[in-house]
């Protein structure tokens, strides 16, 4: 998917320098080319692009991934980084549907209610796309995203 | 508005590229970027927009003046685009001989009833000319505006209805031909075809038009916007900040023929805004009371975006919020870029 919106009920954009979670809530995120074009509510990032494709999960939680490789065709463009969604990153991300604990080992296998993004391409498995390991930095984010799904 | 030294010069570099751009999208670059300066936006980050601005619009070097216009010929080519480039040479002449404020207060009245011009961006490029005190850019907006002149219909000094902008727009909501018009995806064209109906044509005289009516236009447009967080309704908002802007530039008369053409414009946007029932005072009351994001904390998302309408929008109501001190201007930008949950039932 070239472009495309996603919507979902909170969004983890990635953590600050001092590990503060970087929020948006009821909000959509529109895709061009691969990576993030704009974020915030429904009515501002739909407007004249009605037309696009329309995923994630409404009421969903959704975080940024460390992505080691891209799909063949975008790797050039969007190689392994990112762990923040803003404005000219690459759509690297993950959406959890409602009452889902969000985790890595989901999105790996392909589980239902965890979808997987990237560079905005919608994959149904993302072996191959994430490091074995985790960083410290994506350890953290995985569990501000656990937290989040727990309320906390 | 200081825009001097780095910055100063790259908003400068901005004349060099076209008004508009494709199916006669409003370029909205010069007018984002002073405004992205205005919420804190450092060199590299306006060159981050613009980059991505130019190339995702696909932004045209600006056209070439070829047939000069002088003072007895200049209003023949208002509302022709393609003379813009002999408009901006026919302004720039004028602001050299008058100066900023004597060449506005000289056109203004012959572009005030066209304020529609390219969906009221006419009026946002002169507005931020004048922020920036720009003689240059004066001349540019004026051209600009000249050249995208719409005047939709002519006030005939019928007496009023009211002096409430929201009550024009429930009136103009009961024309049932607006409710069958095919919408374009340019405001302007929907400005246009609305006006075109001759049911529309007594509505420029139904505002009462004084001393409080952009007031009343502010806080009306704010209302609307809340409640539909419409990209229309958006440019109400910012608009009463561009009027408030020049209206120090116009004589009376000339302001109020703004003012009127304005809203009528405005009025002729109802099908656009999708015929939005607007809110009671209670309703919008607790929105007032809805927890958003303070200013400091607005302005670094806003910053981020790559939409020229985010950033325009944070300025504009920060701008509006100090004068009129209404809290809503934090709740709705906070709404629209998602920094709060929806607040509307």
């Amino acid at each position: 998917m070239s472009a495309g919106l996603i919507e979902a009920g909170v969004w983890l954009l990635g953590l600050d320098g001092e590990g503060h979670a970087q929020l948006r809530f009821d909000a959509a995120l529109r895709i061009d080319g691969g990576m993030v074009a704009q974020i915030g509510c429904w009515e501002a990032v739909s407007y004249g692009v009605e037309h696009l494709p329309r995923l994630g999960l409404r009421g969903g939680l959704a975080l940024p991934l460390f992505v080691s490789s891209a799909p063949p065709t975008l790797a050039d463009r969007f190689g392994g980084e990112s762990g923040r969604l803003t404005p000219g990153s690459p759509a690297h991300l993950a959406v959890f549907a409602p009452g889902i604990v969000p985790s890595r080992e989901a999105l790996l296998r392909g589980e239902p209610g965890a979808v997987g993004f990237v560079a905005g391409k919608q994959l149904a498995t993302l072996r191959g796309f994430l490091v074995d390991a985790p960083s410290e930095a994506e350890a953290k984010l995985w569990s501000a995203a656990a937290r989040l799904a727990h309320g906390g | 508005m200081r825009t001097d030294g780095e910055i100063g010069a790259y908003l400068d570099s901005m004349a060099g590229w076209g008004s508009e751009f494709e199916q006669t999208f409003s370029n909205h670059a010069p007018m984002a970027l002073t405004a992205l300066a205005g919420i804190g936006g450092a060199p590299d980050a306006l060159r981050r927009f613009f980059d991505y601005y130019r190339d995702y619009k696909h932004l045209q070097p600006f056209g070439e003046a070829t047939h000069p216009l002088d003072v007895s010929d200049w209003a023949s080519a208002r509302g022709e685009r393609a003379r813009e480039p002999d408009l901006r040479a026919f302004f720039r002449a004028e602001v050299a001989r008058f100066g900023v404020e004597g060449a506005c207060r000289a056109y203004l009245a012959a572009l005030a009833p066209g304020i529609a011009a390219s969906a009221f961006h006419g009026l946002m490029r002169l507005a931020y000319a004048l922020m920036r005190d720009s003689a240059d850019d004066t001349a540019i907006a004026l051209g600009y505006w000249a050249a995208t002149y719409l005047e939709l219909r002519p006030a005939t000094g019928a007496a009023p209805l009211t002096n409430d902008p929201a009550l024009v727009l429930a009136r103009a909501m009961d024309i049932a031909p607006l409710h069958d018009l095919k919408l374009h995806p340019l405001l302007w064209k929907n400005m246009r075809d609305a006006a075109a109906l001759p049911e529309f044509a007594p509505v420029v005289d139904w505002l009462a038009i004084d001393e409080t009516t952009l007031g009343r236009i502010a806080a009306t447009g704010l209302v609307v916007f809340a409640a539909t967080q419409h990209f229309a309704a958006l440019h109400i908002v910012t608009a009463a900040h561009w009027l408030r802007i020049v209206e120090p530039y116009a004589e009376r008369a000339t302001f109020h023929s703004m003012l009127r053409h304005f809203w009528q414009g405005i009025a002729a946007l109802v099908g656009e805004l999708g015929f939005p029932r607007l809110p009671d005072a209670v309703t919008v009351e607790g929105w007032r009371r809805q927890p958003a994001p303070d200013w400091p904390d607005l302005f670094p998302a806003a910053r981020e975006s790559f939409d020229e309408h985010d950033i325009s929008l944070a300025f504009s109501a920060h701008e509006e919020a100090q004068l009129y001190g209404d809290p809503l201007y934090r709740v709705a930008l906070a709404r629209r870029l998602g920094l709060i949950a929806e607040y509307r039932a």
